[in-house]
């Protein structure tokens, strides 16, 4: 067995040899450490080595790997997983390293090791994600107790700046996927353009104002549960509608946000990510829609006649392999923008004021979203509520 | 957990990479020649692939006479072929040709397959094109067959015309019987 340890895959040489680098003895560790004069600039040597996602990281400290191996239950060589293209062994203590380096406080720990745990089952592909050439980039959600509790934010700008948890998550997974995945452009990762998501791409649902009953309880689990969703995910489209004031008219103007040919999803379906903004949220609701009837609605009436998506077979005839066998291709055949309603993956977010949603169309069917409980005991709730609401 | 202690004038760097533990495995073994050999086509479903793999093998018929072509489709360009679909190619086939690894994931699986196949003795040949011969390179490493050798065509193919896929089976006639060879 070769073991190459620490980098051997990137590509820029260390631009460290003008500093005296004493590279010392592991025993029985995986982490490399050396140690440098304390005059160091360490965030510059961060930099120097390639380790930062192009912002300052944070240089970590054994005391403050040593809380956050602790919040995950200790035992520092003990490997969650291993992340693909490079497929890097993600010790606890290296998970650790990048929480710090990203700026996590220790309690974030159980969430971002259930992100990359979701990102690293095999349904999510992470490989193909972390290779494509397209926009794709790892969409985190969180649900249950543990949003509030570490102050994620799920309101008023929940995908823009100012929250220390959302910000620094989404970062820790990003620092993973670069530094233990190797997901680094423009060699393992080939993106064309990227999205700002690639900084950091983690959210949390608006439980507490929402509505409906929250995501993971409409997928099993208990309301006490917590659960990351991971979704490979364009960065969010912006749907505004101030007019209509009844579901049918707020979703047909979702709709038309989801109706593009220019999306993956149109040509590759896979899922989707819907975002409901309050306002729009509870006038849905208040006319006694369920997330079934939302999701069954932007379903039944969003896609794009196969005429749009051959171009009407301008340049030659075109079938489309990527789209199911079971849909029509005559040129009025209603491609759907997903396979199916459930494909539409449904969130509550956003502040009190503004007639905003939002349409977050997904990388395609190479990729299945995954739901992880963050604490590995729970799981589908058996408590005899069979649709979920009823334990609210 | 680390035991190293600094002193007053040092600080502790640490290393957020991760190991990576690899066993770099050889090719697959080499036919002396090609004709009578049964050839498998593995398209991966991406845009042109069919055309272009199609035109390859009619191009390669000129001078090789395999003994059958068989052909295979896989589900997604931008995931490993199923270990099934893996299994049944390396049953029933001496050869391999693949495409197309014309975006970074496609790429990326074009080269896994071809690893995967070159494990059960397989010689695969996966046709890239020249943006992705880095990713190409760092991926054989990554998953332990750095002998692995592609067929490196233009780029790009998802948008080119009939004349333009002739050009690029051409490239593939000319590279393929060189990597199964393994000249």
């Amino acid at each position: 067995m070769t073991i190459w340890a620490y980098g051997e895959l990137r590509v820029e040489k260390s631009r460290t040899e003008n500093m005296t680098l004493e590279a010392l003895e592991q025993v029985g560790t995986s982490a490399a450490v050396e140690s440098v004069p304390s005059s160091t600039d360490l965030i510059e040597l961060y930099y120097e080595r390639g380790w930062s996602d192009g912002l300052p990281v944070v240089p970590p400290t054994q005391d403050k790997i040593d809380a956050v191996v602790a919040a995950l239950g200790g035992d520092p060589q003990f490997v969650e997983c291993k992340v693909a293209p490079r497929w890097g062994a993600l010790t606890r203590e290296v998970l650790a390293i990048n929480m710090v380096m990203a700026g996590c406080r220790p309690e974030y720990a159980p969430i971002v090791r259930a992100a990359m745990l979701a990102l690293t089952d095999r349904a999510f592909n992470l490989n193909g994600v972390q290779a494509t050439t397209h926009v794709a980039s790892p969409l985190i959600i969180v649900n249950g107790p543990i949003a509030a509790e570490v102050g994620m934010n799920g309101g008023p700008n929940a995908f823009g700046s100012g929250n220390r948890a959302n910000a620094t998550i989404g970062r820790a997974v990003r620092l993973i996927m670069l530094n233990v995945g190797g997901g680094w452009p423009p060699d393992f990762d080939k993106s064309t353009l990227g999205h700002p998501g690639k900084y950091t791409y983690c959210v949390a649902e608006n439980e507490l104002d929402s509505p409906f009953a929250p995501y993971h309880v409409e997928h099993g689990y208990s309301p006490s549960d917590s659960t990351v969703f991971a979704i490979a995910a364009e960065a969010p489209h912006s749907v505004t509608d101030h007019q209509c004031n009844d579901p049918e008219g707020i979703l047909d103007t979702m709709c038309s946000a989801m109706s593009t040919i220019a999306s993956n999803s149109a040509v590759l379906g896979g899922h989707c990510t819907v975002v409901l903004g309050l306002e729009h949220a509870k006038t849905v609701a208040k006319a006694g829609w369920t997330r079934s009837d939302i999701c069954h609605y932007l379903w039944m009436n969003s896609g794009n006649a196969f005429r749009a998506i051959s171009r009407d077979h301008r340049y030659g005839e075109v079938y489309n392999r990527n789209l199911p066998k079971w849909l029509k291709r005559d040129p009025d055949s209603r491609i759907p923008i997903v396979p199916s309603a459930d494909n539409i993956h449904l969130f509550i977010m956003g502040g009190h004021a503004g007639r905003f949603s939002a349409f977050i169309p997904g990388w395609g069917h190479m990729s299945t979203p995954v739901l992880k409980p963050i604490n590995p005991a729970a799981g589908p709730a058996d408590d005899g509520c069979s649709d979920g609401v009823c334990a609210l | 957990m680390l035991m190293q202690v600094t002193d007053s004038n040092s600080v502790l760097v640490f290393d957020p990479r991760g190991i990576v533990e690899s066993a770099n495995t050889p090719i697959a073994a080499r036919p002396k020649k090609l004709d009578g050999l049964r050839l498998a086509i593995l398209d991966n479903s991406k845009w042109n692939a069919d055309k272009i793999l199609r035109t390859s093998t009619a191009a390669l018929e000129k001078s090789v006479m395999f003994a059958k072509v068989n052909y295979y489709v896989k589900h997604s360009f931008s995931k490993d072929a199923a270990s099934e679909l893996i299994a049944e190619i390396a049953a029933n086939n001496d050869l391999v040709l693949t495409a197309i690894g014309d975006c970074g994931s496609c790429c990326s699986c074009c080269i896994r397959d071809s690893v995967a196949l070159e494990k059960l003795g397989i010689p695969a040949a996966a046709i890239i094109t020249t943006e992705f011969e880095r990713e190409t390179e760092l991926t054989r490493t990554a998953i332990g067959m750095q002998g692995l050798i592609p067929i490196v065509i233009d780029h790009p193919v998802s948008s080119i015309t009939q004349v333009e896929v002739e050009s690029r089976a051409a490239q593939v006639a000319l590279q393929a019987p060189k990597v199964w060879l393994g000249q």
